[in-house]
């Protein structure tokens, strides 16, 4: 219960919703799925702003990329034969990770990056895939990598401004190792690994991202480094993943230092996988 | 013993349970459809006109005074109606224990006090004419704290040199209190000569085993709805496990008379002991008789964590010892629980730890236990699932295997040659009671033997034995564990029933036992069924309202089937006299030469009268009556149910995360009145005691506040956790016991803990004794080992 | 503010409040078969069905229903206006059956659950069931029985015996 709402607006257009954000007379903020939005009871909202009349929800082919909405729910995700061709996978298997499903069916993607739920595996999956983010604001829309979409900060990249679609490359491989409590609970920690290879199996792109070390899933280019342009074969998976130098963080479901183990053995077990 | 024969029903009765038509058969449950389509059944599924909403206010402090509350900001919020606290309440020294009379666990709280004693202790109730108003008024009370030095570990509370958290001076104790050394409660008890016994002994087995906090997770939080009715006796509507006590409790806390209050338990949604706790119904009440208003009290899910009760946390230290046969000779453990602010259950939870545990190997030279609860700063303990069994058993499975090991034996044979049979007794029994002494008993059934083959079996066990270890950092091992309970308190749990024949030859059976889930509304009706030889469907139950039912202690200790079954076996034993007596005078018999069966009255010489002919005489013919019976049982012993459960693990060596991979809880419960309802039962205890012993903890932060007081943060396990759970119910017959039965309530959720820890080190060498086993703690143990 | 939608078969016209969840509609309306366990959408005993998927109503705008189809548990059951008999849905008969019913609280959310599960996939593998009903927590039954009931009532609904009225109370 949002107790000092009193509008509810439903947009037609995508401008509109951005005026309505950008009202300089009343608090409004996006609602897209609201399953983190309903559970606040923030007094300062003063205005509701549903996305759901501007067919964000699509997740599409367009040539070489897959569009997925940014009202599109981790289970249309978890569901979505379009996301097979992405890396073996991952995207879908991470959707299908988030939390349960009764709120896999409520969230929106765009909610999740946005609401900077980065402890999710499907943000980390995100940056795993790689793909660009559309973001509309007062100025007209812009798009920017998810690489810089995390450096600058969600709330930053997108501020008084909408994402509206992410796009992604179809194609590579990838692997997906996670370590939780229970299966809905939110990963201790979680490796996700996007190959792009030549034909003779040489690694033109590494992209090796560790979710729930810190507050932001993170790239770690020293592990990529020493794969990009090498052939993956078991030794080099064991040899790559050996150290895995990044920063975590401790809290009550693990202390930095297991975090930080775990890491390195996530992602070898990640670049065993694709070894195979 | 006046007990031993009333109305035809010998209190050890022999029957053939191939003969029964209701017991032992699947009947649909009572509730079972009004509960599927979600029709209005819990506390909080009606409201009243007028009806007031309250929340607590809670501390954000471990220990401190209360110097004053400051309400005008609270009160000026609109539709504010009533705020109480320690300034305008009259202290009544009681325990929230809803336990029978004398409650055996100190007085030692106050609705609310001067003085807050941890994180989430009560300090006012403020009540509304809307929720969100009492919300806002909460955060609106100023209350002015004397912050006081705090203590949480339990060890360094009793001390001597800790902060006393209890020094109120109308502090009343139970066996072994001793506030200012912050000792709520303690119990020792020596059989024999423990040194020279362990000394005798050719291997020994010693350990200390943690185990921390837990909650039991009802789905439906405590809830409690109160008013008053068109003369003015207060009615409480109350999740609760224990209806009668808490009335008893809330009347005494109110200073009311016990006549005038009601308490209606409708469905409740859960309850695992955590609803044994008497903590929000004299709140409730308090602010109904204020504002002579209906009131709605419902904890939060946060105040369930850390204002409701949990799991004591027990550090349990245990030596085993054993001659060159394997013949277990000498036990001797030390438990200390950490009962936190309050002593809720303090003393009982623990001696439980002992009394439940050590009567399973009673072949034993000398036995010697210690028990002492200590009040912390920490959330309190209650009654839980297991209650002291789950603690000790941890320490007493483990240690036992690693006896096993030692001689070499098969950890099954080790257990088959120590363990208590039918026949037998142990002087532990005598010596150790709930809180106080015990009751000595022997054995009627024990089939335990039994539990532990075809568990093996079913399980693979000595198939899985021979396996050559894993290649890879994944490991697999297996274990398993023994295990008893008992069936209520012997001597102290009654309960009542009463039967109503209805004009169509049906019956209504009014029952103060307590369903809270368990299916006790359904297995009762079975045995009025059983014993009146008529279908379930003949039987209308009416369970725990405290105007309308007879008395029952309620739902805890594992006593309804057993105590509860045993009333409602009696009433409808003498309910078949009294219609074959009518049958009789219709028939111009004696009744001796009457019978019933297929809900007729059969007379010798073929005659029959069916019940509903039998009802109408009797109700408007001749020599009117209402056929009525009623009946009280207690029993004077505590018939153990028995378990053999078996695990298979992996242990992944890199992560240290623990899979199960497989699970058998072989149980002898006597007779299962329902064979469904008891493996659920079986299987609902073995997947909580599964997530306690690797997942759900309670993390503090260094003031006492714990930080995962959520379902997003304490997670429990879901259908996707599930592993492959095996239930078998093996053959068994408890002579004292309503058509054969025993417990099944408790048991198995006793298991999974020294299961799993006795497999993770067939697997990997380890032998794990502080739960849970979280993965990082996993890993820190195989890493320490090197 | 007023919105419209389907509830539970019926065309409805709601004054809420912009702010307001679903799960505090409801209440209000009087269908106390949505219950809340958690405060936090971590125990899917406030299930609802949304245009057929399983959802927390505790994390639903209500205004966001615009159009929306929604069914709690009382729109499971319903009563033949002309026989007065009473139909339930398979799966609440299965739950009963199994014996995967015990204290009830998690239970309708749970058979929402399946029946969202079932109207999209009639015969769902065991993982399937377990993804499916992952979000509704019970603490009473170990789960087994309940998965048991899932199985049987696809069977039963195979078997075709049962019509969802088209007309409910």
């Amino acid at each position: 219960m949002l107790p000092n709402v009193r509008k509810f607006y439903r947009p037609t257009s995508l401008e509109e919703a951005v005026a309505l954000l950008n009202s300089e007379k009343e608090r409004n903020v996006v609602l897209g799925g609201g399953t983190q939005l309903a559970l606040s009871a923030h007094p300062g909202i003063e205005g509701l702003i549903d996305l759901g009349g501007l067919g964000l929800d699509k997740i599409e082919r367009r040539g070489e990329e897959i569009v997925i909405g940014a009202r599109a729910r981790p289970s249309d995700l978890f569901r979505s034969e379009l996301l097979r061709d992405v890396a073996d996978n991952i995207l879908a298997e991470a959707a299908g990770n988030y939390l349960a499903e009764v709120q896999r069916n409520r969230a929106s993607i765009g909610g999740i990056l946005i609401s900077c739920a980065a402890w999710a595996d499907i943000a980390a999956a995100l940056l795993a895939i790689g793909g660009r983010i559309t973001i509309a604001g007062k100025d007209g829309e812009k798009t920017m990598t998810v690489d810089e979409f995390y450096e600058a900060g969600p709330s930053k990249a997108a501020h008084r401004a909408i994402i509206t679609e992410l796009r992604i490359r179809a194609g590579g491989r990838g692997a997906y190792q996670r370590l939780a409590k229970t299966e809905t609970d939110i990963s201790i920690l979680s490796s996700l690994v996007r190959l792009d290879e030549e034909t003779d199996g040489t690694i033109r792109e590494a992209r090796v991202v560790i979710g729930g070390a810190t507050a932001l899933p993170v790239r770690v280019r020293e592990v990529e480094e020493k794969l990009r342009g090498k052939r993956l074969d078991p030794a080099l998976a064991e040899e790559a993943s050996r150290d895995c130098p990044i920063e975590t963080v401790g809290d009550f479901r693990a202390s930095a230092d297991y975090r930080r183990k775990m890491a390195a053995v996530l992602t070898k077990r990640a670049l065993a996988a694709l070894a195979k | 013993m006046d007990q031993q024969k009333i109305h035809g029903m010998d209190l050890y009765e022999e029957l053939n349970p191939k003969t029964f038509r209701t017991v032992g058969h699947n009947v649909r449950k009572v509730d079972g459809l009004g509960l599927a389509c979600g029709l209005p059944a819990f506390v909080d599924d009606e409201t009243f006109p007028h009806l007031l909403h309250a929340r607590l206010l809670t501390s954000p402090h471990a220990h401190a005074r209360i110097r004053s509350i400051d309400t005008t900001a609270a009160e000026a919020v609109e539709g504010v109606v009533c705020i109480l606290h320690a300034f305008n309440t009259e202290p009544i020294r009681h325990t929230t224990a809803g336990q029978g009379y004398p409650e055996p666990s100190p007085y030692d709280t106050v609705m609310f006090d001067t003085k807050v004693r941890h994180v989430g202790d009560k300090v006012a109730v403020v009540a509304a004419e809307t929720e969100a108003a009492a919300v806002e008024a909460v955060r609106k009370i100023r209350v002015d704290y004397e912050i006081l030095p705090a203590v949480f570990d339990p060890e360094e509370a009793i001390s001597g040199e800790a902060p006393v958290i209890h020094d109120e001076e109308d502090f009343s104790g139970v066996l072994g209190s001793d506030p200012k050394r912050n000792l709520a409660a303690g119990i020792e008890a020596e059989l024999g000569k423990i040194d020279e016994a362990l000394q005798e002994c050719a291997v020994v087995a010693e350990g200390r085993y943690d185990l921390g906090y837990a909650q039991h997770c009802p789905l439906e939080p405590h809830s409690c709805i109160s008013y008053l009715d068109e003369n003015d006796r207060l009615v409480i509507k109350t999740a609760t496990q224990v209806p009668f006590h808490a009335r008893r409790i809330t009347a005494q806390v109110l200073k009311k008379n016990i006549r005038d209050i009601r308490v209606i338990k409708p469905r409740v949604g859960g309850g695992f002991g955590a609803k044994q706790e008497v903590i929000l119904e004299y709140i409730c009440g308090a602010v109904t008789l204020r504002t002579g208003r209906p009131c709605r009290l419902v904890m939060t899910r946060t105040e369930e964590f850390i204002t409701a009760r949990t799991r004591h946390p027990h550090i349990v230290k245990i030596s085993v010892g054993a001659d060159k046969d394997g013949m277990i000779r000498a036990i001797k453990m030390d438990a200390l629980s950490n009962t936190g602010a309050y002593g809720s259950h303090g003393l009982t939870v623990v001696c439980n730890a002992g009394s439940k545990t050590l009567p399973l190997y009673n072949k034993t030279k000398a036995v010697y236990f210690r028990a002492r609860a200590a009040y912390t700063n920490l959330p309190v303990g209650g009654a839980y699932r297991g209650y002291g069994g789950t603690q000790g058993y941890f320490a007493l499975e483990c240690a036992v295997d690693e006896l096993a090991e030692k001689l070499g034996m098969d950890p099954i044979e080790i257990r088959k040659k120590n363990h208590i049979r039918e026949g037998e007794g142990s002087p532990v029994f005598a010596v150790l009671g709930e809180g106080k002494e015990g009751i000595e008993q022997t054995l009627k059934s024990c089939e335990l033997d039994a539990c532990l083959d075809r568990g093996a079996e079913a399980f693979g066990w000595h198939e899985k034995r021979k396996r050559p270890p894993d290649e890879g950092p994944v490991k697999r091992g297996i274990g398993m564990c023994a295990l008893m309970q008992g069936s209520g308190i012997p001597e102290i749990d009654m309960a009542a029933a009463t039967l109503r024949m209805n004009e169509d030859g049906s019956f209504q059976l009014r029952v103060g036992a307590t369903d809270i889930g368990t299916g006790s509304d359904t297995v009762l009706a079975q045995i009025a069924a059983e014993a009146l030889t008529v279908p379930v469907e003949k039987i209308q139950v009416v369970s725990s309202d405290t105007d309308h039912t007879p008395f029952d202690v309620g739902a805890y200790a594992s006593s309804t089937t057993y105590i509860s079954g045993g009333a409602v076996k009696r009433a409808a034993y003498k309910m078949r006299d009294l219609v074959a007596s009518i049958a009789g005078e219709m028939l111009n018999l004696p009744s001796e030469k009457i019978h019933l069966a297929d809900g007729k009255a059969v007379s010798e010489d073929g005659k029959s009268l069916p019940f509903d002919k039998i009802a109408l005489r009797a109700y408007y013919s001749q020599n009117q009556q209402h056929p009525i019976t009623s009946a009280s049982f207690y029993s004077p012993e505590s018939p153990p149910p028995f378990a053999a459960h078996f695990a298979e693990v992996a242990v992944d060596t890199e992560t240290g995360q623990i899979k199960v991979l497989d699970y058998v809880a072989a149980v002898d419960c006597g007779v299962a009145i329902h064979p469904r309802l008891a493996e659920g039962q079986a299987e609902g205890a073995v997947l909580n005691g599964i997530s306690y012993a690797l997942t759900e903890e309670y993390v503090f932060d260094g003031n006492g506040r714990m930080v995962n007081s959520s379902f997003s943060d304490y997670k429990i396990f879901s259908m996707r956790d599930l592993p492959p759970i095996r239930t078998i119910l093996v053959d068994s017959f408890e002579p004292s016991g309503p058509f054969g039965a025993k417990s099944i309530a408790e048991i198995n959720i006793n298991g999974p803990i020294p299961a799993i820890a006795n497999a993770v080190y067939d697997a990997v060498g380890i032998r794990l004794k502080r739960i849970p086993f979280t993965p990082e703690s996993v890993l820190a143990a195989l890493e320490e080992r090197g | 503010m007023k919105v419209q939608f389907t509830f539970n078969g019926s065309k409805v016209e709601w004054d809420v409040h912009p702010g307001e969840t679903l799960f505090e509609t409801i209440r209000r309306e009087g269908y106390y078969g949505t219950k809340r366990g958690c405060n936090t959408g971590d125990c899917g005993t406030c299930t609802v069905l949304i245009n057929g998927d399983p959802v927390n109503s505790c994390q639903v705008f209500t205004a966001s229903l615009e159009g929306s189809e929604v069914r709690t548990i009382e729109g499971v059951v319903y009563r033949d206006r002309k026989t007065g008999e009473v139909i339930r849905h398979p799966v609440q008969e299965k739950f009963v059956e199994a014996g995967a019913i015990q204290c009830g609280y998690c239970i309708p959310g749970m058979v929402l659950s399946a029946i969202g599960l079932l109207e999209k996939n009639p015969n769902p593998s065991e993982e399937e069931i377990r993804r499916a009903l992952d979000g509704n927590i019970c603490r009473c039954t170990g789960y087994v029985k309940q998965i048991e009931a899932v199985k049987e009532a696809a069977k039963a609904l195979a078997s075709g015996a049962y019509h969802p009225a088209p007309n409910r109370a």
